[in-house]
């Protein structure tokens, strides 16, 4: 039975209809309940997909090339449960959230937080079992619109100017990824992005489409240098927004990088444009890192750190380029390297920004010199940002650790070794500007106003997703067989 | 030089015109309409690939994958000039300050 | 300056590639044809867009409600309850008014209908009708526009919701994913257009009038 395919998108936007015509006090509600019943959901997706092997569905029944049609398998998987995993306890957490929330328009962030999240859930959900090109560009363009509502929801002149800068930016960037498939169409006349794998050749249409479809996904994911947008917007937003861009968004347009490196352009890839992204990633480790240690606020040391932190994903494509083996032994261990680390990343980062949503809470800034004391004071919320900085800076036994380290065995084992000290350095500057972010947490606290209690709930919610940031690393041997239902990371007409 | 190719060719000058304005021009709503030149651009690679068919019927494909993007586009003009007045009406400019990239 | 060489290299590499693009069809043009009489509708690009690629049509419906609640985001109580009345009583746009609305209202109807045959369908339709909707508003006849708030939130949804109530029947009754049975899928895309034509009509309108300014000035916004 694959019924529960459709539902991972229709349960979500039939809560997002609801919570719209729902005014006031009762969004919430809907919302907390529709959250648990799309992550129910997707653990009967994981039980069916563990059972039954990878699904391909043809909506309305027509089948490619006509239709669209659906493909879910271990990485499409691993996205859905990355999504509800943190989306659920970013509902919870928001839920109460905005009840203690002091900035502008709290009554309408409260109430329209709702049908934007639960939106952009959908359409994420929509975005990782897609197997069509274009029906990818109309979701990208839902995450991207809900994902600006999300950001502009309290209406101040620094998330309006912040969501205007990612909007134009995310626009531009889907119509680089339209244009990319319009060219493909044109070539080959599907849409399905298996059947133009199988079918591409490597000429000046597709290496043009090719190239228009990483910088348009590129632009989407923040990478350096297209990454400009990302901290006012990630930094500006209330926390939980910042919690799901951060964690969800820009991995929903990474995913499909991915797809297409793996699905439709395998035999386009050139060692060249390989080793260019593995450049930007290395640019983005070092300048994301450096920028980092020069900020004062908290939430824009979060969102630089993201920027550094997305840099790692990037060393996957100079391995596998042009690799013409699909078995290889390399290829699969970056490719997991790569999906642990954009797990373990999310769940680091959504709980580092829900901490930091605690701290604005109880101190109404987010300036990190009102940090003193705050170990004492808030001893849950600062272990909690201490065990998500152990992932981020890939401590063992964390996921980050796990995810480093077989990114840096994979460099080592195709002899591409000069990006080992990026990896080195990243994690270096990792822990510097961690460090610099919790040091004042461990002071003398200044005598002033104290601080506002904060809900237990919430702090159970942010300390649990630092706990599976860890505990992903510990689990990790199963999380990776799970990713390779279906044999994603192969290249067509190579390894099997 | 055949029509479609005049089209397509047209089609890939505007993108290649509004991709600079969005990223090059400071006025907002002179980047979303560069915005706007851009998908003008791929919507007129997608009118020449449906017409290159010998076919009196033109593809239907590209013409309803065209209205899509029509309406995603005007959708999300409307967005971004709802989000510019409210900027423009909270601070006054009509520029991002620190420009990108 | 460099953004120049930029955009000069993209031009340069998109001409290249459309000059090289085989100009033998290789489109969906006869995959199209050979389904056309399980479609419901005589139009192809009708039926690709409600039915053979229906589900694109759905997901479009929701990026026009996210641009929509992202317009009234700023509009106090999100609706356009409050919204400032134009003080315009102009006798010629009242009387061209009165000409055009129920000429409007005639060829949407019949866009509507007609998409079944020929070009036309609940796109065209709920632009006209939104053309009349917002006549309406500029001659200061407000009260068809401006719905009261829970009357107007269900029309901005409707033409979602029409489309998910239908896969969701069709999912009880046993069918597929969007799945349209051939017998049935005339009238289930009339449905389905009908609604989309009302969502999208008083979504155009509420696009341009949520763009006005509240009544009461700002008083909730700012930190």
């Amino acid at each position: 039975m694959t019924s529960w395919l459709p539902l991972l998108v229709l349960l979500p936007f039939a809560g997002a209809v609801l919570c719209l015509l729902v005014r006031g006090r009762g969004a919430p509600a809907i919302g907390v309940a529709t959250s648990l019943a799309t992550a129910a959901l997707v653990l009967f997706a994981l039980w069916s997909l563990q059972t039954s092997g990878p699904v391909r569905v043809q909506v309305g029944g027509w089948g490619a090339p006509l239709g669209i049609d659906l493909a879910v398998d271990g990485l499409s998987m691993i996205h859905l449960i990355m999504t509800a995993v943190i989306g659920l306890f970013i509902s919870l957490y928001a839920n109460r959230y905005y009840d203690g929330y002091r900035g502008g328009q709290k009554d309408r962030a409260r109430e329209l937080f709702w049908p934007f999240w639960l939106m952009l859930w959908g359409a994420m959900n929509a975005l990782f079992v897609s197997a069509d090109l274009f029906n990818l560009y109309v979701v990208l363009e839902l995450v991207g619109l809900s994902a600006v509502g999300l950001v502009v929801l309290t209406g101040t002149r620094d998330v309006l100017g912040a969501g205007l800068r990612y909007l134009l930016t995310a626009l531009a960037g889907s119509m680089c990824y339209l244009m990319g498939v319009a060219l493909l169409y044109a070539a080959h006349g599907t849409l399905d992005l298996f059947a133009i794998g199988a079918l591409i050749q490597s000429d000046g249409v597709s290496r043009a489409a090719l190239m228009l479809m990483v910088t348009g996904l590129l632009m989407k994911t923040a990478v350096f240098p297209l990454h400009f947008w990302l901290p006012p917007a990630h930094a500006s937003a209330t926390a939980p927004v910042s919690a799901l861009l951060s964690a969800l968004v820009v991995k929903a347009s990474f995913y499909i990088l991915l797809r297409l490196w793996f699905d439709v352009f395998p035999g386009v890839t050139t060692p060249l444009l390989g080793n260019l992204l593995g450049l930007l990633g290395g640019g983005a480790i070092l300048w994301g890192s450096l920028q980092a240690l020069r900020q004062k606020r908290l939430k824009l040391l979060i969102a630089y750190s993201t920027v550094a932190q997305l840099g790692y994903l990037m060393f996957l494509f100079p391995v596998t380029a042009g690799m013409a083996d699909g078995s290889s032994l390399w290829l699969q261990e970056v490719s997991k390297g790569t999906v642990c680390h954009v797990l373990s990343h999310a769940l680091a980062k959504a709980s580092i920004f829900l901490s930091a949503g605690l701290f604005i809470l109880a101190a109404g800034t987010d300036q990190m010199s009102a940090m003193k004391g705050l170990a004492e004071r808030m001893p849950l919320t600062v272990f909690s940002m201490a065990l998500a900085a152990v992932s981020l800076m890939g401590l063992p036994p964390s996921g980050g650790f796990i995810a480093k380290w077989l990114i840096m065995h994979a460099v080592l084992g195709v002899g591409q070794w000069w990006w080992a000290p990026f990896l080195v350095i990243g994690g270096l500057l990792t822990a510097g500007y961690m460090f610099m972010m919790l040091r004042p947490a461990f002071l003398e606290p200044d005598p002033g106003p104290g601080l506002k209690p904060v809900p237990r709930l919430l702090e159970v919610c942010t300390l649990a997703l630092a706990m599976l940031s860890i505990g992903i690393g510990i689990s990790a041997a199963n999380l990776l067989n799970l990713v390779m239902i279906g044999n994603p990371f192969s290249i067509p007409g190579g390894g099997w | 030089m055949t029509q479609e190719l005049a089209y397509s060719m047209t089609g890939m000058l505007l993108f290649s015109i509004g991709l600079f304005g969005v990223f090059f021009v400071p006025h907002i709503l002179r980047r979303l309409m560069a915005m706007n030149v851009m998908a003008v651009g791929v919507f007129l690679l997608l009118i020449a690939v449906a017409k290159r068919n010998a076919d009196p019927n033109p593809d239907p494909v590209p013409h309803a994958m065209l209205l899509t993007g029509i309406v995603v586009a005007i959708s999300a003009t409307a967005f971004a000039v709802g989000l510019a007045r409210k900027f423009h009406e909270v601070s006054g400019e009509t520029d991002l300050d620190g420009e990108g990239p | 300056m460099y953004g120049i060489l930029l955009a000069g290299a993209m031009a340069f590499m998109l001409l290249d590639a459309v000059r090289i693009l085989p100009s033998e069809p290789s489109g969906l043009t006869g995959v199209v044809d050979s389904q056309m009489a399980n479609s419901g509708v005589e139009h192809p690009v009708t039926a690709v867009l409600l039915n053979f690629r229906g589900y694109d049509t759905w997901l479009e419906l929701g990026v026009l409600l996210l641009a929509v609640m992202g317009v009234l985001l700023f509009q106090p109580g999100t609706d356009l309850a409050r919204v400032q009345p134009l003080a315009r009583s102009d006798a010629v746009l009242r009387l061209a008014t009165s000409l055009l609305l129920p000429l409007a209202v005639l060829v949407a109807g019949y866009l509507l209908w007609i998409g079944k045959y020929a070009a036309g369908g609940a796109f065209q339709a709920g632009v006209v009708l939104g053309a009349a909707l917002i006549l309406l508003w500029l001659s200061g006849n407000a009260t068809l526009v401006i719905l009261p708030p829970h009357g107007f939130r269900l029309i901005l949804v409707l033409g979602f919701c029409a489309f998910m109530a239908v896969a969701v029947g069709l999912l009880i009754a046993g069918q597929g994913w969007l799945e349209l049975p051939p017998s049935q899928a005339g009238s289930l895309i009339l449905f389905i257009e009908a609604c989309a034509t009302l969502s999208i009509a008083w979504t155009m309108a509420a696009l341009i009038i949520g763009l006005q300014p509240p009544v009461s000035g700002k008083q909730e916004g700012g930190p």
